[in-house]
């Protein structure tokens, strides 16, 4: 009987650490699977935005780091002291960079963002 | 199993905080040497490549899990003790501790700290030199001193009180000149909110070993207010009180103690799940252990 139950439980653990390692293969594979977790934390859409520069793919770079900069607008913890500078010069750095390959921020929305 | 599990993990890049670690793995700057020398090793045999790094990390868990297992036999069946091995090799919350090569420096001081234990009985000098070898893998290996005494003390009751207060006498020393490096590091000074705030933090991840759900690298503790962390807190004390007096004390004691560096500070981006890759070698045992009696007890 405490066999069948360790197995079972062996089992249960090992099939919930393949699913999760699927996520651990690349940058992009384990923010994405991030985002989906934690769909509103800041980080975690500009991290991935992040993962998209260096992959080159410059319209979901964008999108995510718009992103990371609207959900940080509603968040007291990102409107205080160092925490909103540092992460608002990263959104501003992210942008500028991505700009220089595919325009955004010639976006009225996004100009702001941009300037940071 | 676990290789099999775990084998196309082995073939992932870098990920995160991994490409910095070749800037942070100065043999002679780091205080985290052990680690540094790990890295180096592997990269002087095989390659720079993410491979063998993963590849790395997955021996460190497959000997971490043995460890455990040795570990426990000390304190239940043999069976059990194969089960924890397998419950700690396999479960989900400990897949950021072996996929993530950044994270090398928590499997090497879990090793070294489960070597003390096995080795403390017959040899306090080996300990010691395991536990300092566990605190120059990452600085929150310090941790090892005090687990190795809680073991020595409530769990195998090898050692008298004044025995393990000489013991972490003889660590107290490095401790408090390791303090200031700790403070002038991100983390500050320890103030009163940022340990009741940990306190709740790492009660959420060791809960997440029961209901291993919304497993992340990036935790947004934003709902972690004071009032939460204020009540994380009591209901820590609540659980450590129930506890006491009952054979449970001594695993909590333990998980307390391996947690026990770490709790001071607000970690900038809070605890994540690798945090608790040592304490989950104890919640292992414990869940081994009630596994195992549970037939006896539906039978009764």
């Amino acid at each position: 009987m405490r066999v069948l139950i360790g197995a079972l439980l062996l089992w249960v653990c090992a099939s919930g650490s393949a699913h999760r390692l699927t996520a651990w293969r690349s940058d992009q594979a384990l923010l994405t699977a991030a985002v989906q977790t934690t769909p509103r934390y800041p980080h975690a859409a500009l991290l991935l935005g992040a993962a998209y520069v260096r992959l080159g793919q410059w319209d979901a770079a964008a999108a995510w780091t718009i992103r990371a900069a609207l959900l940080s607008e509603g968040r007291p913890d990102y409107a205080l002291g160092d925490s909103r500078g540092t992460f608002r010069q990263a959104i501003g750095r992210q942008l500028t960079w991505i700009d220089a390959f595919q325009p955004v921020c010639d976006q009225p929305l996004v100009q702001p963002w941009c300037a940071w | 199993m676990t290789a099999l599990v775990y084998g196309p993990s082995l073939a992932g890049g870098w990920v995160l905080e991994d490409a910095r670690q070749p800037v942070a793995w100065s043999l002679a700057l780091s205080p985290r040497r052990v680690s540094s020398w790990v890295s180096w090793a592997t990269q002087t045999l095989f390659s720079a490549g993410p491979g063998p790094a993963r590849s790395v990390s997955l021996a460190l868990h497959l000997v971490n899990g043995v460890c455990v297992a040795l570990v426990a036999r000390r304190l239940v069946p043999a069976g059990a003790a194969v089960l924890a091995m397998g419950v700690f090799l396999l479960h989900p919350l400990n897949t950021e501790a072996v996929a993530y090569p950044a994270m090398q420096s928590e499997l090497l001081l879990t090793g070294a700290t489960l070597a003390a234990m096995l080795v403390a009985p017959r040899s306090l000098v080996g300990a010691w030199g395991l536990c300092a070898l566990a605190a120059l893998a990452k600085e929150a290996g310090i941790a090892s001193f005090l687990v190795v005494a809680v073991w020595m003390t409530s769990l195998r009751a090898l050692w008298s009180w004044r025995t393990a207060g000489a013991w972490l006498a003889s660590v107290a020393g490095p401790a408090l000149l390791a303090w200031p490096v700790m403070a002038s590091l991100d983390y500050g000074w320890p103030e009163m909110q940022d340990i009741t705030r940990s306190v709740t933090g790492y009660g959420a991840l060791l809960l997440k070993f029961l209901i291993p759900v919304g497993l992340t690298p990036l935790h947004d503790w934003w709902g972690l207010t004071r009032p939460v962390a204020a009540i994380g807190l009591m209901v820590a004390m609540l659980v450590i009180g129930l506890t006491w007096r009952t054979r449970a004390r001594g695993g909590v004691l333990l998980v307390i103690a391996s947690l026990a560096p770490r709790l001071p500070w607000w970690l900038p981006g809070g605890p994540t799940e690798h945090h608790v890759y040592l304490a989950s070698a104890g919640m292992s045992v414990a869940a081994a252990a009630l596994i195992w009696r549970t037939p006896e007890r539906i039978a009764s």
